[in-house]
């Protein structure tokens, strides 16, 4: 499985971005209360690029996604920063606006397909009501479209299938369905928000196959937000870790994962593999702070084993916008470590 | 509905079925009498000198009244009051109470607000005081009582359809299709209003139901059916007068009145575990 992501070469930094989130900020509003629940967020994706936004639950990740198609609930709210998808600034986009941008520019899809997809409805008139939402398009095209798009994700007999309700359907081929909804519009842009999560390990490995192969052909950019780095490990090609609210590291794949500068990340990888056969898995002391919770030091300190006085300060990124690290004391290099 | 029920599917009690059915041709059988002229009589006619007669009385197999008309067709022309009525106020309160339901519970904020002090206001008027309002201005009969029940009936549905609406956009498929970029108004349209029909059915029986009870209270208090339109309230009404000398009268109505009840909720719990997805069972 880790042929898939060793067969493809990063692109080059010449090649334009996307997708640019810039010092985003999101807070939740009320009458003259602002708290901040995601902070100084930067993060860039390129065309055919596939990013991981890594963090564990509660750690920013899913709002922000949700910020790049203007879908924040009710009450959160932009509060810095700035998305721009193509050179339109998101944030500063109308309703109106909006609508034209989700669908043709930015797609996603959801962490539980047995969710996201209308259990009333046949899987075919959802997927022609999102070509006819924003093309003029008679039925049999929309029709032979979908039913392309459905054999193109790997829906063995899609013409059956068109007229299937999700019900019918197994988890992954859901999942292909909602895939192959979402890319009906040819977006640009694709959020995975943990699309994975609910699957099992071997469908899983297919549907990533899927995304790689479909962002190879389509060169489509992908913003994968998952907190499984196994995972991400196969199919980004970059990496950005996020910690309460904000980005803690980011760098290539391969550098994050052979040489995890912030002690966070190097925390979540010990979660995640052996290193020595027969040792226990590592696990992070604590848990993610609440946002009303943040230190105004690092908000990693209280659970970091090197945290020292400097820490009580709040460290700023340090490195390149591509490889950056947020903290006193990086691993490999830093003072302490 | 009770056929060709799919895998898991509960199915609809047939007996429920075939008791409302019997309780439809009655409740027609009463509605083709009370309106046809001719037939009318049947049921108005009195006759002072055969009242109080026994059930099964030859040429009154149910007996007769006070006034001596005949029973049988007095209570077939009252369940069809009832029947109408409750349907009525079903259907002008569901077709009220979904659109303002689906307003408040999709459009922001202030819909919802506002929906939901229209339902305080019309909650704070009791529908008998409604009745009194409309039979005064209409006279009291049955418009007043349908309009009465109707303006106070739809706003528990819309509380109900706008809470089920607020949990339904919360939902992935409807995020999914905002992601898509279909327009809130075309979701609404068609995402919500398809998945709000298991409530919708639920609840509509169950008001047909308490529409009926209503009526029945109603026009037990001279403020619905008026004489001599039979009702099964009104013959309860007329009925309490005479018990200790007849009391088939008073049981035969309330017979009726508590089986057509009892029916229409026993269908629609049948109807909310037939599409509630938490009681599917394994067959």
């Amino acid at each position: 499985m880790t042929a898939v992501s060793t067969g493809v070469v990063p692109p080059a930094g010449s090649v334009s971005t996307t997708l640019v989130i810039e010092g985003l900020e999101i807070s939740t509003v009320h009458v003259g209360d602002t708290r901040p629940l995601v902070t100084d967020v930067t993060v860039s994706v390129g065309s055919g690029e596939i990013v991981g936004l890594v963090g564990e639950s509660g750690s920013g990740k899913s709002l922000t996604a949700l910020a790049c198609l203007g879908l924040l609930p009710h009450g959160v709210r932009v509060t810095k920063g700035s998305i721009t998808l193509d050179g339109k600034t998101v944030t500063a986009a109308s309703e109106q606006e909006l609508r034209s941008l989700r669908g043709p520019k930015i797609g996603m899809i959801f962490q539980d397909p047995m969710t996201s997809l209308d259990p009333c409805f046949r899987i075919g008139r959802q997927m022609v009501e999102a070509l006819t939402a924003h093309e003029q398009v008679s039925k049999d095209v929309a029709r032979k479209r979908a039913i392309d798009f459905l054999g193109h994700v790997g829906v063995p007999e899609p013409a059956k299938r068109f007229d299937s309700f999700p019900h019918e359907l197994s988890g992954g081929l859901r999942q292909r369905v909602t895939i192959a909804t979402a890319l009906l519009l040819d977006p640009h842009v694709l959020i995975a928000d943990e699309p994975t999560t609910a699957l099992d390990v071997t469908t899983q490995a297919s549907i990533l196959q899927l995304v790689h192969r479909l962002r190879d052909e389509l060169h489509m950019s992908v913003l994968w937000i998952s907190h499984d780095l196994a995972v991400v490990a196969q199919l980004a090609d970059r990496v950005a870790v996020m910690y309460a609210g904000e980005i803690v590291e980011t760098g290539d794949t391969q550098q994050i994962f052979a040489a995890p500068k912030h002690h966070y990340t190097r925390g979540l990888l010990d979660c995640a593999t052996h290193r020595h056969r027969g040792e226990p898995f590592g696990f992070i002391d604590g848990s993610v702070p609440e946002p009303t919770e943040w230190a105004t030091g690092c908000r990693f300190a209280n659970r970091c084993s090197f945290a020292d006085s400097a820490c009580l300060q709040h460290p700023e990124v340090t490195g390149s916008q591509q490889s950056g690290v947020r903290c006193h004391h990086p691993r490999g290099g830093g003072a302490t470590s | 509905m009770a056929s060709t029920p799919r895998s898991g599917m509960v199915r609809i009690n047939p007996w429920i079925l075939v008791a409302l059915a019997v309780y439809a041709v009655a409740g027609l059988t009463g509605i083709v009498v009370l309106l046809s002229p001719t037939m009318n009589n049947r049921m108005t006619d009195t006759d002072l000198t055969s009242t109080f007669l026994h059930p099964l009385s030859p040429g009154h197999p149910l007996g007769t009244d006070s006034l001596g008309r005949d029973l049988m067709w007095r209570l077939l022309g009252g369940l069809g009051v009832s029947i109408c009525v409750g349907v009525g106020v079903a259907l002008i309160s569901i077709v009220l109470g979904l659109a303002l339901g689906v307003f408040g519970g999709f459009f922001g904020r202030t819909a919802s607000f506002a929906t939901g002090l229209v339902v305080d206001v019309t909650w704070a008027f009791p529908a008998i005081l409604l009745a009194i309002v409309f039979a005064g201005w209409l006279g009291p009969g049955l418009p007043a009582v349908v309009l009465a029940l109707a303006l106070t009936g739809w706003a528990s549905f819309a509380v109900i359809v706008r809470g089920e609406m607020l949990s339904l956009r919360e939902r992935d498929f409807i995020a999914a299709a905002r992601v898509l970029g279909v327009s809130r108004l075309k979701i609404s349209l068609t995402h919500l209003l398809v998945s709000l029909f298991p409530v919708t059915m639920v609840v509509s029986v169950f008001f047909v139901s308490t529409s009926i009870v209503a009526e029945s209270g109603l026009s037990f208090l001279g403020l619905g059916a008026q004489p001599p339109t039979p009702s099964l309230g009104v013959i309860l009404a007329e009925g309490r007068d005479y018990l200790s000398q007849s009391w088939w009268p008073v049981i035969l109505a309330g017979a009726l009145l508590t089986g057509l009840v009892l029916l229409l909720n026993a269908l629609a719990d049948n109807v909310r575990d037939r599409f509630d997805p938490r009681s599917r069972r394994l067959q």
